[in-house]
């Protein structure tokens, strides 16, 4: 049988907390403005998938589990982050 | 060998010294009648500077579990004990328990389950949670609870299984009821959990050197692929148990024959089948009616999760009846639970025979021999072609 889980259990990699691809549920994409990103972190902190890296100049969302919740725009003090329509990336 | 020192000991202080040689890093639990003693014995243990493991003091069941697991998930080893209302106390963590595949050990000193309201023995409360998962191991005497908790964390803590494991034993009549039980050495106990130990480094383990996620959200087909992974180690578990077996009669010269125990069944003309502290009785009836020359034969269940319907079944192969005894009651088949196990493992013989449900012992009544006498000649009756009825409740006229 072709298991698509290496883990015998409902473990997953650290990068998320889903073990589904909850990418695929996005309808809005959050798309960062390096220059604006105040490196706050507060992204980083209330991701409720914890799918977010810090890439040093700016944080970005791991788009595999990304569900387009829209948190991390909502609380970027520095309005770097921007939802927009997932369609125009399809 | 070491088989231990004989010790007076009742079922609960059995259990508290099998945890104590079995060092774990936590111990959890709140206490709940039949069980109270085991706390307190391990309490003991620990002012007493034997017991070398954290204890939490937890507000109720559901932490008490929940504490087990944070301790397993990080690599330790935790147990827990509970009864009745405390364990459904706990029924969400004890699902959790299973499914995100943690391999604590709990023991549960049987008892029945409110309303109407007793503290009473039965195994009533084991039966709300036959479908959770859990190994389910069930006990006969003082001596194989403390000899089944060592071999539950071999089997719970096995990479092939890494399940949590259940111990369970009736209150009253084993919690409170004090045998002579040999306590082996801790240097025979650490050298039977050695293979484990080693493996506990290898299981993965919340750490922060490696991170990882314990307790995914999970649906569709992954869903369905946990599920299969658990059924397929509930099965390795099986068989992993019945080679236990011999890896602790070699170590300790006791055995007791794996998931279950077959006593003068194989030229027995029919069968009584039962668990926990009846077996003991029926074996003395089964004695009775061989020396009247009535082929009479017993199987006692040890693993009733994962069930072994395979081996029941080729000891019912060629039986002309079979009793089943159960200390509960199934409401919606107005039978005992062990009793529709048992007829749903008779499906893979050949011939139908007719299997009888006897109910009895229930709010901790006691199933005396000649209760068990009157099941038994029931069941040979049946077995012989007498009309009979297909649930039988014992003690009630």
């Amino acid at each position: 049988m072709q298991f698509r889980s290496r883990f015998e259990g409902p473990w997953a990699e650290p990068d998320s907390l889903y073990s589904v691809r909850s990418g695929d549920w996005r309808q809005m994409r959050p798309v960062t403005q390096e220059t604006r990103c105040c490196r706050c972190g507060l992204c980083y902190l209330y991701c409720p998938a914890g799918c977010i890296t810090d890439r040093v100049t700016h944080f970005e969302a791991d788009m595999t589990f990304c569900k387009g919740c829209g948190l991390c725009a909502y609380v970027c003090p520095a309005a770097a982050i921007g939802m927009r329509d997932e369609e125009q990336y399809r | 060998m070491n088989n231990g020192a004989a010790r007076l000991l009742d079922g609960n202080k059995a259990a508290a010294h099998a945890v104590l040689l079995c060092r774990p890093d936590l111990v959890a639990a709140y206490p709940i009648t039949p069980q109270t003693p085991l706390l307190e014995q391990l309490y003991k243990f620990k002012a007493e500077g034997r017991l070398v493991a954290e204890t939490v003091e937890v507000e109720g069941e559901n932490s008490a579990l929940s504490a087990a697991m944070g301790t397993t998930v990080a690599g330790g080893r935790a147990f827990t004990a509970t009864s009745s209302m405390g364990l459904t106390f706990m029924y969400d963590a004890y699902l959790f328990a299973s499914g995100t595949r943690v391999p604590v050990v709990m023991v549960i000193a049987m008892r029945e389950q409110t309303a109407p309201t007793t503290v009473s023995c039965g195994q009533q409360d084991l039966m709300m949670v036959k479908e959770g998962g859990w190994i389910q191991l069930v006990c006969e005497s003082c001596q194989e609870i403390l000899d089944s908790i060592i071999v539950a964390y071999r089997l719970a803590e096995d990479p092939q299984v890494q399940l949590p494991v259940n111990v369970c034993y009736e209150g009253y009549y084993l919690s409170h009821l004090s045998e002579a039980v040999k306590v082996p050495s801790q240097e025979a106990v650490d050298q039977f959990l050695e293979p484990v130990r080693a493996n506990g480094n290898q299981r993965p383990v919340l750490s922060t050197e490696h991170p990882m996620t314990y307790g995914t959200f999970v649906v569709g087909d992954l869903y369905a692929e946990y599920r299969y992974k658990h059924c397929q180690a509930m099965q390795r578990a099986a068989g992993l148990l019945d080679s236990l077996d011999g890896a602790f009669a070699g170590a300790f010269g006791r055995s007791y024959g794996g998931a279950l125990e077959p006593y003068r069944a194989d030229d027995a003309e029919f069968l009584m089948v039962t668990m926990g502290t009846a077996s003991g009785t029926l074996k003395g009836v089964v004695d009775q009616l061989r020396g009247e020359g009535v082929a009479a034969g017993l199987v006692r269940i040890r693993m009733f999760r994962p069930f072994p319907r395979r081996q029941l079944a080729e000891l019912m192969r060629g039986k002309r009846a079979v009793g089943v005894v159960d200390r509960s009651v199934s409401f919606g088949w107005d039978a005992g639970h062990l009793f529709i196990d048992v007829k749903a493992a008779a499906q893979d013989l050949e011939r139908r025979i007719p299997i009888v449900s006897f109910i009895g012992g229930l709010a901790g009544t006691d199933l005396r021999h000649d209760l068990l006498e009157g099941a038994a000649r029931a069941t040979l009756a049946r077995g012989r072609g007498e009309p009979g009825e297909e649930v039988v409740w014992l003690g009630l006229e």
